[in-house]
């Protein structure tokens, strides 16, 4: 656990600066609160882009949240994605669908009851259902040569605990820009023990039980009078 | 509120750092860093007593691998040689000279299980073995012992084979 303890520190940078922020601006005590609600959707940006990089690999993904009181964010994510392993020695093909609920929390004050900016911390729990075709594979012995075989297909279903953090900002009235870094920890790690996919969309790489992960989100908030 | 906003872009800077990480990190196949090969520890011993038994040192060993017609060849004056079974058969046949220039040799046929093994992603699988049994002539040798059933690449158990001169 230690080896990650740098990567955990970074995570949480943001909320070092605003600590730095918060202690110099001399905020009152007093608690601004929204004048409306807020449902926002969107989108993640930064698939589509690693899609075009990657081409062993795909990913979309989708949020949406909804403001509650105390300036949470009940937020429900979406996606899909895939990857094709074609090495010499392994070769299979993975798709798959998730499901992430959480909450985050900003760590901002507001400033205003339009004020809507904000940086946060959250959690998620998500699940994936997976679909692993046949894999085959090749052992290489320098005595022996080559041995070839066929694994069966497999259905699987991995679940997850994800710590969030990161920020959004109202770039123009109602629509938003912002990142969310993840540390994402495997829950179900027995259903990963024969042949776990080289890559989960919503998770990452299959076979590692800890995964650093960013979205880059473009969303657009419909609000309304309280 | 200005002030505030401005620490955006340090942030901003970090998540472009992590970014750029993440994408450094997921460029290629991992490098394999475990063993892909299992082979099977075998030692010649001699008996010194009943139940004493001590290294009986080769002087110039060679075994083939009698299906693939490979020689394995061992440093002079060894007890000790990882033989690779065959991942395609339920038995490999090897014949051993322990002294490569003397025509002198014993066959012997290993008889085990296969179980095959997923390593990772990055590296593929690999086969373990359960050794049965093993025939053996009976020319140079005098017995041979399993005394490890487990070919599963893990060193930290004693050697599988003992033979007996």
């Amino acid at each position: 656990m230690y080896k990650y303890f740098f990567s955990i520190i970074l995570l949480l940078f943001p909320f070092f600066v605003f600590a730095q922020s918060d202690s110099t601006n001399g905020a009152s005590d007093e608690v601004v609160k929204p004048d409306q609600h807020q449902f926002r959707v969107g989108v993640d940006i930064s698939k589509p882009m690693l899609n075009l990089i990657f081409s062993t690999k795909f990913s979309y993904e989708f949020a949406i949240d909804y403001h509650v009181p105390k300036d949470l964010y009940l937020t429900l994510e979406g996606g899909w994605g895939g990857s094709n392993v074609d090495y010499a020695d392994l070769g299979y093909n993975c798709r798959n669908s998730f499901v992430k609920v959480g909450v985050d929390k900003s760590m901002l004050p507001r400033l205003f009851p339009k004020d809507w900016d904000y940086l946060f911390v959250g959690v998620r729990y998500g699940i994936a259902s997976i679909t692993r075709s046949e894999a085959r594979y090749m052992t290489t012995d320098p005595v022996w040569g080559q041995t070839t075989g066929v694994i069966p297909g497999k259905s699987i279903t991995a679940h997850w605990a994800e710590l969030t953090a990161g920020l959004r900002v109202e770039l123009l009235r109602g629509f938003f820009a912002g990142y969310t870094v993840r540390g994402k920890f495997l829950i179900s790690q027995s259903a990963f023990k024969e042949l776990p996919p080289a890559f989960v969309a919503g998770y990452g790489k299959g076979d590692k039980p800890t995964v650093f992960d960013f979205n880059f989100y473009l969303q657009y908030a419909l609000r309304w009078k309280r | 509120m200005i002030k505030t906003k401005s620490k955006y872009g340090l942030s901003g800077l970090i998540i472009l750092l992590i970014m750029a990480g993440v994408i450094s990190c997921e460029t290629q196949r991992d490098p394999c860093l475990q063993p892909v090969s299992v082979y099977m520890r075998v030692r010649s011993v001699k008996a010194l007593s009943d139940t004493t038994i001590a290294d009986s040192l080769l002087p110039n060993p060679r075994w083939i691998a009698i299906d693939s017609q490979v020689a394995l060849v061992f440093s002079k004056q060894t007890a000790s040689f990882l033989l690779p079974l065959n991942p395609s058969s339920d038995s490999a046949r090897f014949t051993l000279q322990p002294d490569s220039s003397i025509l002198i040799f014993d066959t012997l046929t290993f008889f085990y299980d296969r179980k095959l093994n997923f390593i990772s992603n990055a590296c593929g699988y690999c086969y373990f073995f359960g050794l049965h049994s093993i025939s053996t002539t009976k020319h140079l040798l005098d017995s041979v012992r399993i005394r490890n059933t487990d070919v599963n690449g893990n060193l930290n158990t004693p050697d599988h084979v003992q033979v007996f001169f």
